[in-house]
């Protein structure tokens, strides 16, 4: 009986509990009954301060709720999934090597924001501005500052330096497959050889040694020697942020010099993109999130939040940004077009060339 | 059986057949429909090109056999453990049969991320190795379970009639344990052929298996039709092996000879008992413990020596992000979800068992155990494609959290509930009937109170598995309020020590709740033959 | 009273399909306030017939009635019985007194008034003080005795017990049939005991009925069914010699008639005895030796007490006691 009895009682206090699963029954509709909460479908690694959101709801009366979806692909391919009943409002994530299956699925609604005169044309690969440029980074080689210094072995300037005896199994790199930093990388390598001759640096890549690994996880918290653990690699496939985040998030206290470096000749540029989709019944709030992801604000707390660059011309980037991240001047770059139509051969290409 | 008896049977299944036919079959019918039949119309090549194609045929042909030498050193290295865990009794052994199951319930991208900091390379040798470290448990309690009600007088009356240690092990353990040790290697075998984290962290990019394919196809390449083939390919040699086990499990032996647990066990007396009991913690320390230890140890390791710096990080590093949340919160969520998940699956896999046990088939069971068999984003994206009209528009709910969850620890419950239920002795239903009780005062007294305790270890168990769910929570979409594990997975995707050294110490908080949970399990089990 | 008439229980068993008759026509009653005991080897039928009397199998020809009314469509627990199981089928879940309790609640005795009666019963059977044990806690023996209390506490109309003392040591087990008697001679309650022990079954019971093979061989007060068996089988179970011996036959009175039981104290050696044998073996029990002679071939158990025991392979001579034999029936089965 008392055993019976409990186990009804944990059983009623687990139902009990229900009602407070984080959000359950409280829909955001019924909880704001003037304000129309919109829905902001983006990846994992989505960022930004409480306040600017805040700021937002304060400025429109429009609320905000974030919707993580997995990573970059995952959330675009659910969204792509749920076309004609989206499961959201916005889509934000959608970067320069997606941007073509993204369009070509029809997902987005036509917006030109009229705070697009502030962000350079460069940015705008949509001429129909189905997307809107938010933020770019560069996904390059970095490495590490003190194993070269230590190892007396001058640091590479260049992707060929990358295949010569002097950096024989010191580079760890994502697989393509797998990692959007890989496909960057990837992609950058085309971009600079040519599509005639990449392959050939890969398989001389390859015979000096590359690691290949599936995420970036692994690579850089693993394999990397100035990562999270004890790793072999003092070369990484990684973000040319990474000198300011490492500084950031440093334990204390920070150092005056960034442990990490860029080899800014190995740059490709990922330019992410929202949207506001298609079968919204909140356009006119999507579209109005869509203009504030532009404006000064945003751009300015995209910095620290997810480690990328603002794409609003005049925008002031953090100390530590200005300190330790080198400003890549000249990245790689590939039409999202071409990438679209030729990705997955690609990457079987590189499959065959690397792994194979 | 009666009529009215069948009546109530099928009043019992509404409830799981409705569960399971919502939440598992039309979502995933949904998107093997979506990825078959995009225009309507079926179209099976993509399941021929998964035969015809060598690199498929390669990867399912490396799925299948990894998952055969996983199980086979699985048992191997689990079994001695197993026996000394049934067998001797010895100061600590509660603690150390609640640790052995703690990596069971870990998120693999924290194990991957362990054994890599102990110097593994991504290689063949590193998977199989995680594969033993996470299906240990499943061996030495699904086998030790019933090893250690095993009446050694058996085994006591073939060495008196002349059998060498070696031989009575053959003879007379071997076909005794038949039963747990087929349950055990279907679970390990279900565990290591659907395996995802371990192989992409630790198996390198040359080596896929279906489940890694199947989640590149569908997030990366987004081709649902080969998505679609290989999801049909790993379900229909999921079904076959269930079936196939499922045989081999009913022919159980009737007259096991089953003692309680405190009868069977004894201190180690011998130079030889000490030497086995020694080795095999030895093992355990070795093969669990290490990384365990290396996850707690770099938790502490704060660069101005040891400290709670990371613990404390976990609640500042990111603190003004929209996504933040204190790991108080996280805690909570994982609870609340947790416990969610554990009512769900208790309630379902309970009425399920009970509904089974009244039919005396396992198709229940096999049914039950199909999700095992399902990979966590052919689920996730099933919910997505299938869920979308209202009532029914969970697209975005916290619910699918922990009915997801529910879904993998339902197998589970039904199992050690199923296993209890038969093992009623049908006379203490007679006497309690002589005693003037009707027959669903007999329900109510006898087989309730019964299974209610099994339940409660099910209930346990089912709340150590929600607890540390990762696949399926990741692949759906759903509002912020991340548990441990996604928390976990967060951190580790952004650079920074600090950001480093708090996942570990979230593995760590998420190490000792499991720690709580297992513990909490084994109080429970006071002598019954739950079978995990 | 019970009346139990013509009862069948069939058992769908073997590979052939073929019903096995497990009970196989039975005719017994059981009178207000008497202790009947069905005794036979295992295999003989006995439990099953106790099951179909509690309800539990089914009757495939005859009817069970209680003070006359017939039983066929009362379920188990409106039959107002009592049965106390061979391997007692106390509940693992719950606590001696919650055991002991269960058929009071079961018959929605108030809880304070049940708690009182299942004290006094458990206290009736010797075990006050064990009401917060649990039962897998207990002894064989103490285990027994919470299924008696068990049993008793709700106050039966009938007691059934299958093989009650089965499981209990020889010198405990000689105590409590005793006490057993006793407390249902106390309590006026009729019983039906099955037991396979002829000792335990003329200590407690009133009249005892021997069972073979699903039938009922003799039944009869205790003290006659011993004294007189009227088959062969209930000789041979009850330990005489069953002989077709010319010299035997004569002293039975019956030469010729059919074959005759002996007794083995009905077996006395004397050197001017009629029959001539070799001593083939010899057992010493507490009080006596058990030789068994051969005679003319046969086998004979006989019964020696005082100094002067005969060895293995003496010869030795023997007379009959005429009192001890009885000539049986020339329909005997056998």
């Amino acid at each position: 009986m008392h055993r019976l009895a409990r186990l009804l009682v944990a059983l009623s206090v687990a139902v009990a509990v229900t009602a407070a699963v984080p959000g359950a029954g409280a829909s955001t509709r019924s909880r704001a009954k003037s304000d129309v909460t919109i829905t902001l479908v983006t990846h994992d690694s989505f960022s930004v301060s409480k306040h600017v959101l805040g700021d937002f709801t304060r400025q429109t009366g429009v609320k905000v709720k974030v919707l993580p979806a997995g990573d970059a692909g995952a959330a675009l391919n659910q969204v792509i999934l749920t076309k004609g009943a989206p499961i959201g409002d916005l889509l934000f994530g959608v970067d320069n090597t997606f941007l073509s299956r993204a369009l070509q699925a029809g997902i987005f609604e036509t917006y030109r924001s009229p705070r697009l005169s502030a962000v350079p044309a460069a940015y705008q690969l949509d001429p129909k501005h189905r997307v809107t440029p938010v933020d770019h980074g560069d996904v390059c080689v970095e490495y590490d500052k003190q194993w070269f210094a230590q190892h007396h072995v001058p640091v590479p300037t260049a992707l060929d330096d990358l295949t010569k005896p002097a950096y024989q199994d010191l580079l760890v790199a994502e697989n393509p497959a797998t990692s959007s930093p890989g496909l960057a990388f990837q992609l950058a390598t085309i971009a600079h050889f040519g599509t005639k001759q990449w392959r050939a640096y890969w398989s001389k890549l390859r015979a000096n040694g590359v690691e290949i690994v599936n995420d970036w996880n692994t690579a850089y918290e693993s394999s990397f020697t100035a990562g999270g653990g004890n790793g072999t690699k003092p070369l990484v496939v990684s973000y040319a942020s990474d000198p300011a985040a490492a500084v950031y998030y440093a334990n204390p206290p920070k150092p005056t010099v960034s442990p990490v470096g860029t080899l800014l000749s190995s740059c490709f540029r990922q330019i992410e993109f929202v949207g506001v989709l298609e079968g919204t019944s909140h356009a006119k709030e999507a579209r109005r999130l869509v203009d504030f992801m532009i404006e000064r604000e945003f751009q300015a707390d995209l910095p620290l939040q997810m480690f990328v660059y603002p794409v609003r011309d005049g925008t002031p980037l953090p100390a530590v940004f200005e300190k330790y991240a080198q400003v890549v001047a000249k990245p790689l770059t590939l039409s999202p077009t071409v990438i679209g139509a030729r990705r997955d051969r690609w990457i079987e290409q590189w499959t065959d060339t690397v792994l194979r | 059986m009666t009529g009215g008896a069948r009546v109530r049977t099928a009043l019992l299944l509404l409830v799981p057949v409705g569960f399971f036919g919502v939440f598992f079959a039309y979502p995933i019918g949904s998107i093997l429909g979506r990825g078959l039949a995009p225009g309507g119309s079926v179209d099976l090549t993509p399941l021929t090109h998964v035969f015809s194609d060598p690199g498929l045929r390669g990867i399912a042909w490396f799925t299948l056999w990894q998952a055969a030498v996983s199980t086979v050193l699985t048992l191997a290295v689990a079994l001695p453990g197993a026996y000394v865990l049934a067998r001797y009794e010895f100061p600590g052994k509660r603690i150390v049969r609640a640790l052995v199951t703690v990596p069971f319930v870990l998120p693999t991208v924290v194990v991957g991320s362990a054994f890599l900091a102990l110097g593994f390379q991504p290689s063949l040798g590193a998977i199989l190795l995680a594969h033993v470290f996470f299906n240990y448990a499943v061996v030495v309690r699904t086998v030790g379970g019933l090893w250690s009600h095993l009446d050694p007088h058996q085994e006591e009356a073939a060495r008196v009639l002349g059998a060498s240690r070696r031989r009575t092990w053959w003879s007379v353990t071997l076909p005794a344990l038949r039963p747990a040790l087929v349950a055990a290697a279907t679970i390990t075998f279900l565990f290591t052929f659907t395996s995802f984290g371990v192989i992409l962290v630790l198996g390198g990019p040359t080596r896929s298996t279906l489940e890694t394919e199947i989640y590149r196809q569908t997030t990366q390449t987004l081709n649902l039709p080969l998505a679609a083939a290989l999801s049909i390919v790993q379900l229909v040699a999921v079904v076959a092996l269930l079936v196939g086990t499922g045989r081999a499990e009913g022919r159980r032996a009737t007259a096991l000879g089953l003692r309680p647990s405190a009868e069977v066990a004894r201190r180690p007396r011998t130079a030889r008992d000490r030497a086995v009991v020694g080795a095999n913690l030895v093992v355990m320390a070795a093969l669990l413990g290490t990384p365990v230890a290396v996850l707690v140890a770099r938790s502490f390791d704060t660069p101005g020596g040891a400290g709670f710096g990371f613990y404390r990080a976990l609640g500042s590093v990111r603190a003004g992000s929209v996504l933040f949340v204190p790991p108080t919160d996280a805690i909570r969520n994982s609870l609340v979800y947790a416990l969610v998940a554990t009512a769900i699956a208790v309630t379902v896999g309970g009425l399920a068992a009970v509904a089974a046990a009244r039919t005396r088939r396992r198709v229940v069971d096999g049914l039950l155990s199909l999700p095992l068999g399902v990979s966590a984003v052919t689920l996730g994206f099933g919910f997505l494609i299938a869920l979308d009209t209202p009532p029914l528009d969970l697209r975005t709910s916290p619910w699918l959290v922990p009915i997801a969850q529910a879904l993998v620890a339902i197998p589970f419950v039904v199992r050690i509930v199923g296993s209890v239920l038969r093992s009623i002795d049908p006379r203490l239903r007679e006497a309690a009937a002589t005693l003037g009780a009707g027959p669903a005062r007999v329900w109510r007294e006898v087989d309730l109170p019964i299974v209610t305790r099994a339940a409660s270890v099910a209930a346990a168990f089912a709340f150590a598995i929600s607890l540390g769910e990762f696949g399926a929570t990741t692949f759906i979409a759903r509002p912020n309020h991340p548990t441990l594990p996604i928390m976990i997975f967060r951190l580790l995707g952004q650079p920074g020590a600090q950001n480093f050294g708090a996942a570990m110490a979230a593995s760590t908080i998420l190490m000792a709740l499991t720690l709580v949970a297992v513990l909490g399990i084994d109080r429970f089990r006071v002598g019954e033959l739950g079978t995990f | 009273m019970l009346e139990i008439e013509g009862v069948v229980v069939t058992y769908a068993a073997g590979r052939d399909g073929k019903a096995v008759r497990a009970v196989d026509g039975v005719d017994l009653t059981v009178a207000d306030g008497e202790i009947v005991c069905v005794l036979g080897p295992s295999g003989s039928g006995k439990s099953t017939l106790l099951r179909a009397v509690a309800g539990l199998e089914p009757l495939a020809a005859g009817r069970v009635r209680r003070d006359g009314v017939d039983l066929a469509g009362v379920p188990t627990h409106r039959r107002n019985l009592g049965l106390m199981f061979q391997d007692h089928a106390l509940f693992p879940h719950r606590d001696v007194l919650g055991n002991v309790a269960f058929g009071l609640r079961m018959h929605d005795v108030p809880k304070p008034e049940a708690t009182a009666r299942a004290r006094e019963a458990l206290a009736r059977v010797g075990l006050a003080g064990f009401e917060g044990r649990s039962v897998r806690s207990l002894s064989g023996g103490e285990q027994q005795r919470v299924a008696l209390a068990r049993a008793l506490a709700p106050e039966p109309g009938l007691l059934m017990l299958d093989e009650p003392l089965g499981s209990i040591d020889r010198a405990l087990r000689d105590r409590l049939v005793v006490e057993v008697r006793e407390l249902l001679v106390r309590l006026g309650m009729s019983a039906l005991f099955v037991t396979h022990d002829h000792d335990e079954a003329l200590a407690v019971a009133d009249r005892v009925a021997i069972m073979h093979a699903g039938r009922i061989e003799q039944q009869g007060p205790a003290i006659d069914v011993w004294r007189r068996p009227a088959t062969r089988f209930v000789a041979r179970f009850l330990g005489w010699n069953v002989t077709r011996l010319a010299a035997v036959a004569r002293a039975a009175g019956g030469a010729g008639a059919g074959p005759v039981a002996v007794r083995p104290d009905g077996l006395v050696p004397d050197p001017a005895g009629p029959l001539a044998g070799t001593v083939a073996a010899r057992t010493f029990r507490r009080d006596h030796f058990l030789l068994r002679v051969d005679v003319e071939g046969e086998p004979l158990d006989v019964t020696v007490r005082g100094d002067h025991v005969p060895a293995v392979g003496d010869p030795v001579r023997l007379t009959v006691d005429p009192a001890a034999t009885v000539v049986l029936g020339t329909l005997d089965s056998e």
